[in-house]
């Protein structure tokens, strides 16, 4: 089945990201490595999309894609129906801050900040000040439960903690799209479980989630999944058989 | 945004203080190197800037006031006659040697200027009036050079060229360049350094209320052979370039000051950049949530900038303990409000220079390196 096949259905509307015959292929010396074959995938409202493959498939380059840190070498992606490959560094990084909240494999909290200050630090690029801000980390935050840890440093924090912080900083600017790079990779099963609830809710709520994962456990809690290997990306049934995935 | 810049630098105390005592030392090195080179330029002319303003005549060879070749004193009188002078103040300086009851030497320069005036010196009197120059034997001698002169004080006896002379008056930091003052009247000094009674140094000329001062010494100039007057400041200035053009003091303060500066460049440039290097992750975080690298600019130069105002009031206060305590010894200067503005200036330079290569690594920082760590 290719990856566009369910896309192709859904309703424009609902669109929040497009990859459009988009490719990735980089240059290591005298060699050009196709990361990732012109690729077409559409994630919609609602959407957790379960992005599988093994090491060096191309799944993180998809990811990178989707999250506008690189641009295709060919074709398009749009977020929001905005053309990224019309845009230039500064207005990238406003996207990102604008359209899309990210979840790190290692949390990637920012060491020397609190929880608390973690989850502001997008609505401060984003010049908010004041009792918006306020309310709306505590929001955010609340609705990860880690209101009790806000005023804790991250690396007092379990890795289950860390994770639902990522969480709530990715969620606080509240983005159509929401990447997670093996959000539960460094987590132990419950922690791992939790997250995955908690990332499911989201997406329930209307939120479109990419997730880029090795773990089949995390399959149940997908609305659609993408294979990726050598650099070739096509969506499979929740339900079908990948064998070695 | 200072809030996040506070929290790095805290987070990374080691780094942080590393960056901070560059500048401390960077800064202190720099202010007690131009404390130093004020108080020897200000030595090398303390006899022309601690005199009121007065038109300086001296040999027309003569570019500096701490080596002045002798000029025939009946210039004198030939200046008094010009139009545009109120009065001539004649002054003398011997080299000369002291002796001292326990046998130890020192080498003084005697200054001898016309009583009851005594323009042209004794100046910053402690102890003792100029009349007391008067008394036979009388001269002044600097509480400051007590140690340079075996202990003389107020009342001490002691031999100048073999004649005896006694302080009669002590004066606080009226110190020569490489010299020790002795003053005393004109004709003591002449006495003392073997001058004769038709030789002078200088002549320092009073100019009328109302006349003009430069047309006075173009008048000099014009019609008095072998002799240059100068404005007080010219003379100054032109004593300061003329020994520090045959002295390699400036070469030697100003190479000490800019390895000062590129010392605190490189200390405090690879200690942001090694701080930035370990908060790689951090960075690369900021840039793929959407941190544009105005932000991420901003973010290192503010902890530049914290950093130098820190370390410019820490290395400030040494200063001031510095001056100070050298100041106790005689060694006297002062910081003007513009020289501490130009360190404050220069500090803020240093540090946010140091941030370049900081800044330049982390902007070449892709934000898709945060997917690979």
């Amino acid at each position: 089945m290719p990856a566009t096949s369910k896309a192709t259905q859904s309703n424009a509307a609902a669109h929040v990201a497009e990859v459009i015959n988009a490719n990735k292929s980089f240059k290591s010396g005298d060699q050009t490595i196709m990361a990732l074959q012109s690729t077409n995938l559409v994630v919609n409202k609602g959407d957790l999309l379960l992005i599988i493959g093994p090491s060096g498939s191309g799944k993180t380059t998809l990811l990178s894609l989707l999250g506008c840190v690189i641009y295709p070498t060919e074709g398009k992606v749009l977020i929001n129906g905005v053309d990224t490959t019309k845009l230039n560094d500064k207005q990238m990084a406003a996207l990102r801050l604008d359209q899309i909240g990210f979840v790190f494999q290692n949390f990637n909290l920012i060491a020397p900040l609190t929880a608390e200050q973690n989850v502001m630090l997008p609505l401060q690029l984003q010049g908010k000040k004041g009792a918006e801000v306020d309310e709306r980390v505590d929001a955010a935050l609340k609705l990860m439960g880690m209101s009790h840890r806000k005023k804790s440093m991250s690396k007092s924090l379990s890795g289950g903690e860390q994770q639902r912080i990522a969480i709530a900083r990715a969620l606080v600017t509240q983005p159509a799209l929401m990447l997670c790079d093996e959000p539960t990779a460094s987590l132990d099963a419950k922690s791992a479980k939790t997250v995955m609830e908690e990332l499911r809710a989201i997406a329930d709520a209307g939120r479109a989630l990419a997730v880029v994962t090795h773990d089949p456990r995390l399959r149940p809690y997908a609305t659609r999944v993408i294979t990726v290997e050598n650099g070739v990306a096509r969506e499979v049934s929740p339900d079908e058989d990948l064998g070695g995935h | 945004m200072i809030r996040i810049a506070i929290r790095f630098l805290l987070y990374d105390k080691p780094k942080t203080i590393g960056a901070f005592m560059g500048i401390i030392i960077s800064v202190f090195l720099i202010g007690q190197q131009t404390g130093i080179f004020l108080f020897l330029t200000g030595a090398m002319k303390k006899l022309v800037d601690s005199n009121p303003p007065l038109v300086w005549v001296t040999d027309s060879k003569t570019t500096n006031v701490n080596a002045m070749a002798l000029i025939d004193a009946r210039v004198q009188r030939q200046i008094a006659s010009l139009p545009g002078v109120e009065a001539v103040y004649p002054m003398v300086i011997a080299g000369a040697s002291a002796k001292f009851a326990d046998g130890k030497t020192a080498g003084l320069q005697v200054v001898g200027t016309q009583g009851p005036s005594f323009v042209g010196g004794p100046f910053f009197l402690t102890t003792g009036t100029t009349e007391d120059l008067i008394n036979e034997g009388a001269i002044t001698t600097d509480i400051f050079d007590a140690k340079a002169l075996a202990g003389a004080t107020l009342g001490t006896s002691f031999e100048i060229n073999g004649h005896k002379v006694r302080v009669a008056a002590q004066t606080k930091g009226a110190r020569g360049f490489g010299g020790i003052y002795a003053f005393t009247t004109i004709e003591r000094a002449r006495y003392l350094g073997k001058i004769s009674n038709n030789k002078i140094s200088a002549l320092l000329v009073k100019v009328k209320a109302g006349a003009d001062t430069a047309a006075v010494i173009q008048n000099i100039n014009t019609n008095i052979f072998g002799v240059r007057a100068w404005t007080k400041e010219d003379f100054a200035s032109t004593t300061v370039r003329t020994v520090l053009g045959q002295s390699g003091i400036a070469i030697s303060i100003g190479t000490i000051i800019i390895f000062a500066v590129i010392a605190g460049l490189f200390i405090i440039g690879l200690t942001l950049y090694s701080a930035a290097t370990d908060r790689i992750r951090d960075y690369a975080t900021l840039k793929a949530i959407g941190a544009t690298n105005g932000f991420i600019t901003r973010l290192i130069l503010l902890q530049a900038f914290i950093l130098a105002v820190a370390g410019y009031g820490v290395a400030t206060g040494l200063m001031e303990m510095f001056r100070i305590g050298i100041a106790n010894a005689g060694t006297l200067f002062y910081y003007t409000p513009l020289m501490r503005i130009i360190f404050l200036v220069l500090t803020l330079t240093i540090s946010l220079c140091g941030a370049i290569f900081a800044i330049r690594r982390i902007l070449k920082l892709e934000p898709a390196t945060v997917f690979r760590s």
